[in-house]
């Protein structure tokens, strides 16, 4: 049974959030509204498939053929809107992604069309999935503490005065834009050789939202948050396996809540690292005492 | 001429914010703009920040036309501002919010971002040093790693000012730079202006209303009423002109 | 040539339908400044309701229509006031309204598809015991679109005569240009912005009506019809009552004509690319004067 829920969370799980990391770049880094991310994961996924199920390559090169196309149409996505009003970048993703899906439903002969495409080479192993996760996390840790990360932040606070700090903001724009493409392309390859099977109904809009509700569950500007409630939230899936619709709606429910209730996320812009934990077993540390003040008070 | 500004002209949907102003701005000289609210002060520094084009004239910085230059091109040409209602960015720390100043400049990809190499090791340590160095010149080192917006209001419009000469700047705009401080506050601030003017020797172009300021920290006065050049001159020159009285008269006392 | 101006018709009365919900969106954007995602959603509920009245109680169009309106208007009341309200007084940050409107819209959705997913439901036939088809100059129209663009034509119509005439109109645009000036004016914000969701939701569900009559309900249409929305709003130019209904006609013909051209399957993409080009010729719309940023 737990391992169950162990192949189900590394399989599953780990996957999903490596694809919403791209959601994180974009929207919980930098204040763009991508509501189309999952469409990116479904490009890195037919790249991949395509790849090894025709040619037989393997996942070393399907890996970066997937994020290179990923990159690519983020870039051609990325260039005309980047400059618009934040809005924008909403209806064009979410335009491509409907888009996408119908090429990929209609070229039924290269992609199986809505039937799918099966019988796609495993790869991945378990290993293999935490360790692509843990690096993409700590990459994009990396760029969070660099100064993409702090231009990225600049620019979702207030744009005209991260221009007048000397950033080029359609460019970081443009820059991290591509970069969160290839990462949720990344996720998509690692998806059809985890489970050797991939069809478009998987990457709507239904997926993206749900990206933009993990992000935000566990804090827009906290990544170890966002990861943690990417993990969390797919697993409790598992828990209502028995209609996807009542998770869904419970999840709104939940999120509707925390919007209104506590608006910086469950996290808020706090990251999970060592300071965080420092602090944290500072005021752990600090409850004898306390409960000792306490008592002394009580026995006067 | 570190800024020469002549006859620049701006209009938003038919209204004439800026009708006629020219002005200069010598290097290492501190300069005030002063006039009624709405006479187009803060317009002509946006202007000059390059967040709206002008409708004519010309404006020129180390003699090279920055007119129609992209905002982030002429911050690069060492033009820093401060804003008037504080703009500081939300989810950073008052150290980082300093680093964003230095970072446009600084030269290491993205790649060496993600993989954390030494070419971004080394940047990052002098960005942080260098950003120390500026908080420790206001007085603000000990918050580096607070929130901006927890501190009192006095302490962030320091904070905007680290930020603004941080990349060591020919010229810092100052956009009405004492305004929500108490008298006390006002006169350390006169100070530290007049000791990084000193110390950075930066040309500083300022709006301000409040008087004492103007008087203390100011070279050189130019007047703006609706748009126009109303005079120019010494603080005392200008302070004692009767058409500036009457421009100011029944908008506020000049004390 | 017949052929073309038969699929110009058909497109006008597309577009109809967008023209409904868009201007919905465009009145809720104008005056708070944000793309409610929720909107499609609401139209989808009403639309399911709708149907049930004819189902229950056999209601004519009509009567259909004038329920469906009341429950999207209330709906769409419910819908502020869950979702936007706190957000609005508290932070007003693009960012949660943003996740709570999608958020909203998703689970509308999925609330009708708990109940009604699965079987596929449709409006009865209104017209039985008419000739459906009329026709004009070789054309030949659909009674149900004559209707539909006659509706499409009063509410809009009547839409200009609230915003123009009435004490609630003048307040909806003054709001739209300021909103601290508004209550600075003695008027009741909230009031007026719950007015307007519930306007923006009627004609939310009167076009849902017309939605399910014209295809089979499914619970997505919620956010296929957002993304029109969208859209529409995008070419037509964020918050722009005239260039939302210009645009949402255009949009309806495009569509048309790509369909006839490339098929339905296709179409996504020609509308995405038309999208895509449109917005590099005219990054601000058609109506382009909105501003996002003050120095």
């Amino acid at each position: 049974m737990f391992e169950y829920y162990v192949t189900y969370m590394i399989n599953n799980a780990f996957i999903i959030v490596i694809g919403m990391l791209g959601v994180y770049i974009i929207t919980g880094l930098t204040g763009m509204f991508s509501m189309g991310q999952a469409a990116f994961m479904a490009v890195g996924g037919y790249t991949a498939a395509m790849l090894a199920k025709n040619l037989g390559l393997s996942i070393w090169l399907t890996l970066p053929a997937s994020m290179i196309v990923g990159a690519f149409l983020g870039f051609l996505i990325g260039i005309p809107v980047i400059r618009l009003r934040r809005d924008y970048v909403a209806v064009v993703t979410l335009g491509f992604s409907q888009a996408l899906v119908a090429i990929l439903n209609n070229a039924a002969s290269i992609t199986g069309g809505a039937l799918g495409l099966s019988g796609i080479p495993r790869y991945t192993t378990k290993p293999m999935i935490v360790i692509i996760l843990i690096l993409v996390t700590a990459g994009i840790w990396q760029l969070k503490k660099s100064r993409f990360g702090r231009e990225c932040i600049a620019i979702k606070a207030d744009e005209l005065t991260a221009a007048s700090m000397g950033i080029d903001v359609a460019r970081t724009k443009l820059l991290v834009f591509i970069l969160a493409c290839a990462i949720s392309a990344l996720a998509g390859c690692l998806y059809v050789h985890t489970t050797s099977y991939l069809d478009s109904a998987s990457f709507g809009w239904d997926q993206s939202s749900m990206w933009i509700i993990m992000v935000y569950f566990g804090g827009v500007s906290s990544l170890t948050g966002s990861v943690f409630a990417g993990i969390f939230l797919t697993m409790i899936q598992e828990i209502f396996r028995f209609s996807a619709e009542w998770r869904t709606v419970i999840y709104c429910v939940i999120v509707l809540i925390i919007v209104n209730f506590r608006p910086q996320g469950l996290f808020g812009e706090t990251e999970l690292d060592m300071k965080t934990f420092r602090k944290i077993g500072r005021a752990i540390a600090a409850i004898p005492a306390k409960v000792r003040t306490h008592r002394k008070r009580e026995g006067k | 001429m570190l800024l020469e500004i002549k006859h620049i002209q701006k209009s938003f949907g038919g209204v004439q914010a800026v009708k006629d102003v020219s002005l200069k701005v010598d290097k290492g000289q501190i300069v005030g703009i002063i006039g009624p609210n709405g006479a187009g002060k803060t317009t002509v520094l946006n202007l000059i920040s390059g967040i709206y084009p002008i409708d004519s004239g010309q404006i020129l910085m180390d003699g090279q036309s920055i007119s129609g230059m992209k905002q982030y091109k002429i911050t690069r040409l060492g033009i820093s501002r401060t804003f008037q209602n504080i703009r500081l960015f939300k989810g950073l720390t008052v150290l980082e919010n300093v680093m964003t100043a230095l970072d446009s400049t600084t030269r290491y990809n993205l790649f060496s971002a993600v993989l954390h190499l030494p070419s971004k090791h080394r940047a990052e340590k002098k960005n942080r040093a260098k950003a120390m160095e500026a908080l420790e010149l206001v007085g603000l080192s000990q918050y580096r790693d607070e929130s901006p917006f927890n501190l009192p209001y006095g302490l962030q419009r320091r904070v905007e000012l680290a930020r603004a000469i941080v990349n060591e700047p020919k010229l810092l705009m100052l956009d009405e730079p004492a305004a929500g401080l108490n008298p006390s506050e006002i006169d350390a601030f006169i100070a530290l202006v007049q000791k990084l003017r000193e110390i950075y020797g930066f040309g500083i172009l300022f709006i301000e209303h409040r008087m004492q300021v103007v008087n203390e920290l100011s070279e050189y006065i130019y007047v703006i009423n609706f748009g126009d050049l109303l005079t120019e001159g010494v603080p005392e020159q200008v302070v004692n002109d009767p058409e500036v009285i009457q421009a100011y008269l029944g908008e506020e006392d000049l004390t | 040539m017949t052929y073309y101006l038969q699929l110009l018709v058909n497109g006008i009365s597309t577009g109809a339908v967008y023209a409904i919900i868009a201007v919905g969106w465009a009145l809720i954007f104008s005056i708070l400044k944000f793309s409610n995602f929720a909107h499609g959603g609401t139209m989808v509920v009403a639309a399911y309701a709708g149907m049930l009245c004819t189902q229950i109680f056999g209601a004519n169009l009509w009567l259909t229509l004038i329920a469906s309106a009341l429950i999207g208007g209330a709906l769409n009341v419910l819908v502020e006031l869950v979702s936007f309200h706190r957000i609005r007084l508290k932070s007003n940050q693009l960012l949660l309204l943003f996740v709570s409107a999608i958020t909203m819209g998703l689970l509308l959705q999925n609330l009708v598809a708990i109940r009604f997913g699965g079987i596929f439901y449709s409006y009865p036939n209104f017209f039985e015991n008419m000739n459906r088809y009329i026709t004009i100059l070789g054309l030949s129209i659909d009674v149900a679109d004559i209707i539909m663009l006659a509706v499409a034509a009063v509410c809009i119509i009547a839409l200009v005569l609230i915003l123009k005439k009435t004490r609630l109109g003048v307040a909806v645009r003054a709001l739209s240009m300021d909103t601290r000036a508004t209550s600075l004016m003695g008027m009741n914000v909230n009031l007026i912005v719950l007015s307007t969701f519930f306007i923006a939701g009627a004609l939310a569900g009167i076009a849902g009506v017309f939605v399910g009559t014209r295809t089979v309900l499914s619970p997505t249409l919620g956010s296929t019809y957002t993304v029109k929305a969208f859209m529409v709003a995008v070419i037509g130019g964020l918050g722009s009552l005239n260039g939302s209904l210009f645009a949402a006609l255009m949009l309806g013909v495009v569509e048309t004509f790509l369909t006839s051209w490339i098929g339905s399957a296709l179409q996504p993409v020609g509308s995405f690319i038309f999208m895509m080009i449109f917005l590099l010729l005219f990054p601000n719309g058609l109506a382009g004067n909105f501003t996002s940023d003050k120095a």
